[in-house]
C-alpha cells in the first residue's frame, strides 16, 4: 500500500484555515486573559487606607477572602474563553465534518444504485482531494462499464445476416470482458 | 463565489467532542494557575501584613503585582502551547484518515476492490472508510457476476435462444457497475 506523509496530500491547502484557527484561539486566550487581568486588578487596586491597625486588618481580610475572589474570577474566565473555543472548534471542524457528511450521503446514493454526481466541495472546506479520489474511481468504472456495453454492442452488429458469425463474434467479445475485467480483484 | 453552509453543527458527536478536548485543556490550565496564584498571592499579603512598613496609597495590587503578571503569562502560554498541540495532533489525525481514504480509493481505480480500508483517526473517518469498502465490495462482486456469467456463456454450448437471453442479462449487469 502506498502512502505520502501522514495528511500531507489529503489536506494540502490547509496552511490558511490551520493558520485562521490557531490565530483566533490566541486572540480568544489573549482577551480572555486582559479580561481577567483587568477583574483582578480592579478587586486588588483600591488603596489599603488608615492606620497600621486597620490596613493590617485589611491585608488579613483580604488574604481571607482570596479564595472567592480568585475562584470566581477564574470560573468566569474559564466559561468565557471555554465558550468561545468551542463555538470556534464547532466552527471550524464544519469545514471537515461537512465534507465527510457530503461523502457519506453520496455513497449511500452509490449503494443504492441511484446515480451519483460529481463530488464538489465548498469553498475552504477541507479534504478536497478525497471527492477528486472518489470522482476518479467512480469515472474509471463508468468508463470501463462504456468500453464494455460499447463493445458488446459492437459484437451484437457485426455480422447481422451471419448469426454463426455473430455467436463467434458475441464469444471473442466475452472473452474480452474476462479481459478487460481482470485487474479487478 | 459558492454558497456558504447554513448549518454549522453537522456532527454534534465529532465537533463537541474536539470542543471538549478544548474546553478541558483551558480548564486545566485555569485551576492549576488560579491554585497558584491563590497561594502564592496569600502568602504575600500575609507576609505584608506581618512586615508592618506600610507605605502611603499601598494597595494590595502593589503587593500581588508581580505574582498576578507571571502567572498570567505562564497561564496564556501554557494554555496556548497546549491547545497548539492538541490542534496539530488533531489535524494530523483528521489528515492521516483522509489521505488513507484517498489512497484506497486511488487503489480501487486501478482495481484493488479488496483491501480493507482501516482508515486511522477519528471514528467518523474509519466509519466512512466502512462504508468505502461496502461500495467496493458491491462492486467487486458485480464485476465477480459479470467474470463468471461472461466465462460460462463462452463456454456453454448453449442454443441461440438461451445464448441471447443470457446475453440481454449480462448487458443489464454491465449497466448497473457504475451508477
Amino acid at each position: 500500500m502506498t502512502g505520502t506523509a501522514p495528511g500531507r496530500a489529503a489536506m494540502s491547502g490547509a496552511g490558511g484555515y490551520r493558520a485562521r484557527f490557531l490565530l483566533r484561539l490566541s486572540l480568544i486566550v489573549a482577551l480572555g486573559t486582559v479580561l481577567l487581568f483587568a477583574t483582578l486588578f480592579a478587586v486588588f487596586s483600591s488603596p489599603l487606607s488608615g492606620d497600621y491597625e486597620g490596613v493590617f486588618f485589611a491585608l488579613r481580610h483580604l488574604a481571607a477572602f482570596l479564595f472567592p475572589i480568585i475562584a470566581f474570577s477564574f470560573l468566569v474566565y474559564t466559561l468565557l474563553v471555554c465558550g468561545a473555543t468551542a463555538v470556534l472548534c464547532v466552527y471550524a471542524l464544519h469545514k471537515v465534518a461537512g465534507p465527510l457528511y457530503r461523502m457519506e450521503r453520496v455513497a449511500e446514493s452509490y449503494v443504492s444504485g441511484n446515480p451519483v454526481p460529481r463530488v464538489v466541495f465548498r469553498q475552504g472546506d477541507q479534504g478536497a482531494a478525497l471527492a477528486e479520489a472518489f470522482n476518479d474511481f467512480v469515472a474509471r468504472l463508468r468508463g470501463d462499464r462504456h468500453e464494455l456495453a460499447e463493445a458488446m454492442e459492437r459484437a451484437e452488429g457485426a455480422f447481422p445476416g451471419d448469426p454463426p458469425a455473430s455467436r463467434a463474434e458475441m464469444e471473442r467479445c466475452l472473452g474480452e470482458i474476462t479481459t478487460l475485467l481482470s485487474r479487478y480483484r | 463565489m459558492q454558497n456558504q453552509r447554513r448549518v454549522i453543527l453537522i456532527n454534534p458527536r465529532f465537533q463537541g467532542r474536539v470542543a471538549l478536548l478544548f474546553a478541558a485543556v483551558i480548564l486545566l490550565g485555569g485551576a492549576v494557575l488560579a491554585f497558584m496564584i491563590y497561594r502564592e498571592a496569600r502568602e504575600a499579603l500575609w507576609d505584608a501584613s506581618v512586615r508592618g512598613h506600610f507605605q502611603a496609597g499601598l494597595t494590595p495590587y502593589r503587593i500581588v503585582e508581580e505574582i498576578l503578571i507571571r502567572h498570567l503569562a505562564v497561564l496564556v502560554a501554557g494554555i496556548l502551547l497546549a491547545s497548539f498541540l492538541l490542534f496539530f495532533l488533531l489535524m494530523r489525525s483528521i489528515g492521516a484518515g483522509i489521505q488513507r481514504l484517498v489512497d484506497v480509493l486511488r487503489l480501487s481505480g486501478e482495481g484493488d476492490l479488496s483491501t480493507p480500508t482501516r482508515a486511522p483517526g477519528p471514528g467518523e473517518i474509519a466509519s466512512f472508510g466502512e462504508q468505502l469498502d461496502g461500495i467496493r465490495a458491491r462492486t467487486l462482486t458485480l464485476i465477480d457476476e459479470i467474470r463468471s456469467e461472461a466465462g460460462s456463456l463462452r463456454n456453454e454450448a448453449l442454443p441461440p435462444e438461451a445464448f441471447r437471453q443470457r446475453w440481454e442479462e449480462l448487458k443489464t449487469k454491465v449497466g448497473r457497475l457504475a451508477p
